[in-house]
């Protein structure tokens, strides 16, 4: 289903952040850790209604620099969850959807980049692929990249969907199809 | 106390983006202060620098007589309160005010008084073991301020606390905020988008635009006296008009076939600091075009014929959207039904209210006596 994971960076207090989860996600789970990051499954009866909000709470207590990122499940398919850590402390703290924090990633770590970059297209056939960069060509206008594509725009669409399925990343976003321009164009 | 002191500070964003420029500014301690401007004009950036969630890229910041650049964000005695009835969700009212005092370790006792004082501020007593769930909008909004209160802090940072709240409860909390600010007095920057905020909650309004500050001054000095266009032209609704044309050398600004008289002391002015004959902006609020007779009588020289293009009735008042000379010009007036589109009408604009810009520095021509007049 449509799960999250919230990865949360603080640099000095990531103790009180364990028994917060408690307060704000019962049923949570915390799935990896770091010294000073902590990733938490968000089943999705309890997803935040909006992250950002969790983001502000813990910033207002905490009084710290903290980086909070709300990923859908299936980013983890893009990079191991210890790249992941190691480049989020690098990045301005502040929150970040998933399609602009690996925009920063992207632009910050090029070696992370190449990783990226193998994995989306070990997951993505080229098709797919392509037929993002066309999107991109068409300002997002889904009618035109299907007519020159020579698909149908409902296909265009279940693709665009497909894409999101097995990367998280959302091309119905300007941010999400940037990300394969960065990496594919 | 709380009284702080920005010394141009600057903020440069890696990738070269500069948010902030050539920020200057002195507070007050109890000073509610309030940072306006379009999407995007640094003041977002400009409170975190504040909270010390953003490094300053230049300049000093100076809270109660301490520089304050490295001082880490916990240590600077400020309390925030961002957009949201964010609360957490599986903790009583009275835990998610207690909890960033649990955090610092305070004692039990201390933080059930303090807990207890800030219910009775924001009349929270009955409900502090309710969930959020079980609470309405507006009382989820106090205990999000609540938490804020708690912390004794000198300064409270507010980001758009109100904008994801519908129009009825914005006003409402508006007030709750502007009282609340009257009893506890704590020193508050607060940052909005929306000039109406401003205008009504704020003892000294910081404009900006593009990263840098546009004008600092009370909610009547900014209105009654703009700097330049840009704040002529944000502050007010509907907007202040903007009329293109030229001043000639005896008195009159022209736009094309017609010719408006200025009052003596307004042209004179005009006249010593060089702009006769130049090309001009005249600015004037809606509220000082007039449709009354006695108002024409009183200026006849600046009667002008309109044609109508929309009238929109406001309650006590109507909104007339005309034109003369090709360009648009808006003037409330008091309620009338009798105007319809592209009826001719005679309206006059109130010469004393006139503000004359300079095109090419955009700034406002002052006037000779405005420092007295600013200051009374
Ligand atoms: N973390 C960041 N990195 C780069 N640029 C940023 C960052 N945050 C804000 N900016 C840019 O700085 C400028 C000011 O932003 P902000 O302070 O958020 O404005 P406001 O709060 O007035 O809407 C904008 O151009 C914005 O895009
Ligand atoms: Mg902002």
């Amino acid at each position: 289903m449509n799960q999250h994971t919230i990865l949360i960076h603080a640099q000095h207090t990531l103790k009180p952040f364990k028994s917060l989860f408690e307060g704000f996600f019962p049923q949570a789970q915390i799935h990896y850790e770091t010294p000073k990051t902590l990733f938490i499954n968000i089943p999705q009866t309890e997803e935040p209604e909006n992250p950002e909000d969790l983001y502000h709470l813990l910033l207002s207590d905490l009084e710290e620099k903290i980086t909070l990122i709300n990923m859908p499940l299936a980013g983890s398919a893009l990079l191991s969850n210890e790249l992941f850590a190691k480049s989020i402390p690098a990045l301005p703290s502040g929150y970040y959807d998933y399609e602009t924090f690996l925009i920063e990633v992207i632009k910050h770590f090029p070696n992370i980049q190449t990783v990226i970059k193998r994995n989306i297209a070990s997951i993505l056939n080229p098709t797919l692929i392509s037929n993002m960069i066309a999107l991109g060509k068409y300002n997002l206008n889904v009618s035109n990249a299907a007519s020159a594509l020579y698909v149908h725009r409902n296909t265009l669409i279940y693709r665009m969907d497909s894409v999101k399925e097995k990367t998280g990343i959302d091309v119905k976003q300007f941010e999400g199809l940037m990300i394969f321009y960065l990496l594919f164009r | 106390m709380g009284v702080l002191s920005f010394k141009g500070i600057k903020k440069i964003y890696d990738g070269n983006v500069q948010a902030v420029a050539d920020f200057n500014l002195e507070v007050q301690d109890k000073e509610f202060i309030v940072f306006v401007g379009p999407s995007g004009c640094g003041k977002s950036t400009t409170l975190r620098m504040v909270a010390g969630l953003e490094d300053i890229t230049e300049g000093e910041l100076v809270i109660d007589g301490r520089r304050v650049n490295n001082v880490p964000p916990k240590d600077r005695n400020i309390a925030m309160v961002f957009q949201s009835y964010a609360l957490y969700p599986h903790m009583s009212v009275f835990d998610n005010m207690a909890f960033g005092l649990k955090l610092r370790k305070r004692p039990k006792d201390e933080i059930k008084k303090r807990v207890d004082d800030a219910a009775q501020i924001l009349g929270l007593q009955d409900l502090l073991d309710r969930k959020p769930k079980a609470l309405s909008g507006g009382q989820r909004q106090r205990v999000a301020l609540g938490r804020a209160i708690v912390r004794n802090a000198e300064v409270f940072l507010m980001d758009e606390p109100l904008s994801n709240l519908d129009a009825k409860l914005r006003v409402q909390m508006r007030a709750e905020l502007i009282k609340l600010h009257e009893r506890i007095k704590t020193t508050t920057i607060y940052v909005t988008h929306d000039q109406i905020e401003a205008m009504t909650m704020a003892d000294r309004i910081v404009v900006m635009n593009d990263g840098y500050i546009q004008q600092v001054g009370t909610p009547s000095e900014v209105y009654d006296y703009p700097n330049n266009l840009f704040v002529g032209g944000f502050i007010g609704t509907p907007a202040m008009n903007f009329i293109k044309g030229r001043l000639d050398n005896d008195g009159h600004f022209i736009i094309n076939k017609t010719k408006i008289k200025l009052p003596k002391a307004k042209w004179d002015n005009l006249k010593e600091k060089g702009y006769a004959n130049k090309e001009m902006v005249f600015g004037i609020r809606p509220e000082d075009i007039h449709d009354d007779n006695v108002v024409k009588e009183t200026y006849p020289d600046a009667v002008v014929n309109f044609k109508v293009d929309v009238a929109e009735l406001l309650g006590s008042e109507t909104n007339i959207t005309a034109k003369f000379e090709e360009q648009l010009v808006i003037a409330r007036v008091d309620a009338r039904t009798d105007i319809n589109i592209n009826d001719n009408i005679e309206l006059v604009f109130d010469m004393n209210k006139s503000h004359f810009f300079d095109p090419e520095t955009q700034e406002r021509v002052r006037e000779k006596d405005e420092v007295i007049k600013r200051n009374k």
